[in-house]
């Protein structure tokens, strides 16, 4: 993604511009045959034209600074606002922030965010932004790439993967197993929330359900349910390292919110790393900065381990 | 992809254009180039009202229907281009040989018609610059009919619209993307500078480009065929003259050779201000007076060269006469081959000039053409030839005739010259020395002697002639206003000698006479100098005042040449710089007003004075100008300022990404270490995000607090 310089370069020749050259052509011979002078002024005019459209967006390519400014913590697929302050030069332009965004019109300078759909996880400290400029005629467009730090790097996590989640006291694929529920296994009612699709009907509060006129389940305090473990190992790269990192964030994000504890077993650029993540953010951090490398080794007397190598998992 | 899906996609109807001042544009440009090819003669008054009315009404039809899907009006403008195509067939369909040429006002027509129709159908920003395209296409036709400035006006105009067209164009493509969120200060201020971005590129992009095409316009060869393909020729009437062969010049009123009673007169009784002596059957240098300043006709040809209308071989001392009125008929469909003077033939160097004569005033019926012609396009199937070469019609020239005649001739340098005639009757054609070198023998003896001791300096013809010329130069001077000849005076002699002042008949006749006396065939030619040439048509415009008199010089191996020491044409092997700009600088002081003496002399100190007040006005403007946009500034704006100047000052500038808030947080727990920095932050933000009217309590309050902060940190 990084990469590149600022060297502006031709980005696009226009049909209409295109079409003027052809013109241009045809009037040229013409005036040539039919010896009318005032197709020679014509032609000086189309000539400034088309050199003024050539030329004038090059400079604005070139001369334009960026700053781009990000939250510091982003997920692959959910749109992220992005702050530019883009500067240097008074003509219009398209930037494109290369986390994953699309052409958006600036007319420096100018202050302001805009949305981006992160592609890739990563922790990144600098972003490639693409410029292209046309103006002021837009026959004749240009384009370059600057790379541009960020004060903060952002850390994008994986999109979590539709997964189901191991029941607490499952012993593995054959157990049961279940999403995210209210019912996170403990005795103790915690407290009550409104029904959702999936939540089992003997955690409805059937009290509180007669009292707010509307179903209510029960959020029952987590037992001290066994942690799962979630060795996440990228080493298949591409795609299927991607996917992997999905799946394991799926899996924590369920569980978390299943009340089950989790600790991720990954591999960052410092090393391999164990720790318990207790949080979505912290889960996402983790992911974010996970590498292809041998994930560290679980705890000593862990027993859930899942290993997510790609999509699928493993007990 | 098949045929049909790519007809398909070609005619998908695009995103309907939304900018107004885009559309208007558009619609100036190809009113514009509509009027400019209306003016140039194209349509009748039906298409010039459409031209007008009827593109201006399509345009805001196209506006009011942009959303509509418009197929019956497609299958109207189909129709209609149909019908404008039948019309267009219709009125070629009897196209002779001359069928490129007619072909031109037709088509131009034809695509008129297009035009006015295409204009209902343009709803999306796409359609408008195809409008803009076959605008440009519809402008050139009008500059290859246009042969006057008179196009000027419209090309600027259309080229400012065009201009202004992309620049909206491009600003609309862009309006079509997602921006960048910037929050606003306020509606009315947001439409001001709406406006100025869109003013402002428009205005530079104009200034920029009308500089730039005067630079290239600079360097670009000019238009002119060596071979072309349209040769022009037009007849308002067919009015014959009085005798076939023979001269008719109207201009010249009573004393028109096809109507007096064959007695010379000087009297030019009616004589036209375009009137010239000259073209007659004889001509007086007794006679004075010179025609006007009118145009009489532009002449379109790569280089500048005496356009001759006849030549004059007998001399008697005051008068020059024709000795052979002998005429050949010469005929043709279009294009007439001329049988051509027996002396010019040998000469067939392949090397043409074609010139192509718009009359815009009426003379004699005279084909004006550089020396030799061998073709002439003329609407009229006869013309004349005398054995000179020279071109009479059998027909009135008006004005509005238009004709192109080819001319054939050796291209000749000095060096070619010096080599080509030596002095004396050796390698001249026994004949033509007979009929060239016959004068008076009442010659004045000063005026042989003259000659002969100038003769003895010159080891050639060319040396003498320039040798006569230099002569002239250092004892005579050139001035219409002379007086009148005395009886029975020798013209040459008292203008030599005696006046030693005249004008180009004197001086030709002079030369004319001197070489004549030494046995070198000469004779006197009339017809009209260049003229100015008009680097915008790129024609020689040719008035009234440019008829001349020119002295015509036999060299054996190379034939007639010119000579004029009071004109400045190049010889025909001179290399001519075909610049497009040629003559620019000369033809615009021709058409500004001529600068009073008083403030010529006094221009100098004007300048020394004006620099220094105009450097001041600058400097003043730009002052105006920051303190406007000062005041132009929203009051939170100038809040932030002050903030961020503080902050600066103290060594944390905001980041880009800071909003107020965040910084004021930054600066209260860290460099300013003052919770009151908190409190402004928040009426900033208040005060620029709030969606009622502003608070001037509060406004007040930050204004307060921000003065205390600033004597704190001392900004």
């Amino acid at each position: 993604m990084i990469g590149g310089g600022r060297v502006p370069r031709p980005a696009a020749v226009t049909k209409p511009a295109l079409a003027v050259v052809a013109v241009t052509g045809a009037l040229f011979l013409i005036a040539k045959t039919t010896g009318a002078g005032w197709l020679i002024v014509l032609l000086a005019g189309i000539g400034a034209i088309g050199f003024l459209a050539v030329v004038l967006p090059a400079p604005a390519v070139w001369k334009v600074k960026i700053d781009v400014a990000t939250p510091a913590d982003a997920t692959v697929g959910v749109p992220l606002r992005v702050r530019l302050d883009v500067r240097g030069t008074s003509q219009p332009l398209l930037v494109r922030v290369g986390l994953g965004g699309d052409w958006t019109s600036v007319s420096p300078p100018a202050i302001g965010s805009l949305s981006v759909v992160p592609e890739r996880r990563g922790v990144y400290d600098a972003v490639a932004v693409d410029t292209r400029c046309g103006a002021p005629l837009g026959l004749v467009w240009w384009r370059a790439r600057r790379v541009c730090a960020l004060e903060r790097p952002v850390e994008i996590g994986p999109s979590p993967a539709d997964v189901l989640v191991p029941a607490p006291h499952g012993g593995g694929p054959q157990g049961q197993e279940t999403r995210a529920a209210p019912h996170a296994g403990g005795d103790l009612v915690r407290g009550v929330r409104d029904y959702r699709p999936g939540d089992p009907s003997k955690t409805v509060h059937w009290s509180a359900t007669a009292r707010e006129g509307r179903l209510m389940v029960k959020e029952m305090e987590a037992a001290a349910a066994p942690p799962i473990t979630v060795a996440v190992d990228l080493r298949a790269g591409g795609e299927v390292a991607e996917a992997a990192a999905s799946t394991a964030a799926g899996l924590a994000l369920g569980a978390l919110a299943a009340g089950i504890p989790v600790v991720l077993l990954t591999c960052e650029s410092t090393g391999p790393r164990a720790g318990e993540v207790s949080t979505a953010l912290e889960v996402n951090r983790r992911l974010a900065r996970a590498v292809p490398g041998v994930p560290a080794e679980p705890p000593r007397g862990s027993s859930r381990v899942i290993v997510v190598s790609g999509p699928e998992v493993r007990w | 992809m098949s045929l049909v899906g790519a007809v398909k996609r070609a005619n998908a109807k695009g995103t309907p254009e939304e900018s107004i001042a885009l559309r208007v544009a558009v619609l100036v440009a190809v009113l514009a180039a509509a009027g400019a090819a209306v003016s140039q003669g194209v349509g009748g008054p039906t298409l010039r009202v459409a031209a007008t009315l009827g593109i201006a009404f399509g345009f805001a039809y196209s506006h009011h229907a942009r959303y509509q899907n418009g197929y019956v009006l497609k299958g109207f403008l189909a129709a209609g281009v149909l019908l404008a195509f039948g019309s267009f067939l219709s009125q070629t369909s009897g196209a002779g040989a001359q069928a490129l040429n007619e072909l031109q006002v037709p088509l131009a027509e034809l695509f008129l018609w297009v035009q006015v129709l295409h204009s209902l159908d343009v709803p999306a920003r796409r359609d408008l610059l195809f409008s803009l395209l076959s605008s440009l296409v519809l402008m050139a036709v009008a500059a290859v009919l246009s042969v006057s400035s008179a196009l000027g006006p419209f090309l600027l105009v259309w080229a400012i619209a065009t201009l202004a067209s992309l620049v909206l164009a491009h600003r609309s493509e862009l309006a079509e993307r997602p921006s960048l969120d910037v929050p606003l200060p306020s509606a009315a201020a947001s439409t001001r500078a709406a406006g100025r971005k869109s003013v402002r590129p428009v205005v530079a992009v104009v200034a920029m480009a009308l500089a730039l095409a005067l630079a290239v316009f600079l360097v670009l060869p000019a238009a002119g065929p060596g071979r072309a393909v349209a040769f022009p020729s037009r007849l308002a009437n067919r009015l014959p003259v009085p005798e076939q062969g023979g001269l008719a010049n109207p201009s010249l009123g009573g004393d028109d050779p096809a109507s007096r009673d064959g007695q010379t007169s000087s009297t030019g009784t009616g004589r036209a201000s375009t009137g010239y002596f000259g073209f007659s059957e004889s001509l007086d240098t007794g006679i004075r007076g010179r025609p006007d300043n009118t145009l009489v006709m532009r002449v379109r040809a790569a280089r500048p060269d005496f356009w001759r209308g006849q030549t004059f071989d007998t001399w008697d001392g005051r008068t020059w006469k024709q000795s052979d009125q002998r005429i050949r008929s010469s005929s043709g469909d279009g294009a007439i081959e001329l049988i051509r003077a027996a002396e010019d033939r040998p000469f067939a160097s392949g090397r043409e000039l074609i010139q192509t004569v718009h009359v815009e005033a009426t003379g004699p019926n005279l084909l004006f053409a550089a020396h030799s012609a061998k073709k002439v396009y003329f609407p009229d199937r006869r013309v004349f030839e005398m054995s000179d070469g020279t071109i009479r019609t059998a027909v009135h020239l008006p004005d509005d005739s238009v004709y192109t005649v080819v001319s054939e001739r050796m291209p000749a340098g000095e060096d070619d010259l010096r080599r080509a005639g030596e002095i004396g009757r050796r390698g001249d054609d026994a004949a033509l020395v007979e009929r060239y070198t016959t004068l008076p023998p009442n010659v004045p003896k000063r005026v042989r002697e003259l000659a002969d001791r100038l003769a003895a300096e010159s080891p050639n013809r060319y040396d003498l002639v320039r040798s006569i010329e230099r002569w002239m130069a250092e004892n005579t001077a050139y001035t219409l206003d002379i007086p009148p000849l005395p009886a029975g005076a020798d013209a040459v002699e008292q203008f030599l000698f005696e006046d030693q002042q005249g004008f180009c008949e004197q001086i030709a006749t002079a030369l004319v006479v001197m070489l004549r006396s030494q046995h070198i065939p000469a004779r006197l030619a009339v017809g009209y100098a260049p003229g100015q040439r008009n680097p915008f048509t790129g024609m020689w415009e040719v008035r009234a005042k440019d008829a001349h008199a020119w002295a015509e010089v036999w060299f054996p191996s190379v034939g007639w040449q010119q000579f004029d020491p009071t004109a400045s044409v190049p010889l025909a092997g001179d290399p001519y710089s075909g610049a497009a700009a040629t003559g620019l600088l000369a033809y615009v002081k021709a058409m500004l007003p001529s600068v009073p003496d008083a403030l010529r002399t006094s221009a100098r100190p004007l300048v020394l004075a004006g620099a220094p007040l105009l450097v001041g006005a600058f400097f003043a403007v730009r002052e105006l100008r920051r303190r406007r946009r000062e005041a132009r500034r929203a009051w939170a704006d100038v809040a932030l300022g002050r903030l961020e100047r503080m902050g600066t000052k103290q060594g944390r500038s905001r980041r880009p990404w800071e909003t107020p808030t965040g910084y004021a947080r930054t600066l209260a727990v860290s460099v300013l270490a003052d919770a009151r920095v908190q409190r402004v932050a928040a009426l900033v933000e208040a005060d620029a995000f709030a969606p009622g009217p502003p608070d001037p309590d509060a406004r007040a309050e930050a204004d307060r607090l921000l003065t205390e902060l600033e004597e704190r940190v001392g900004v």
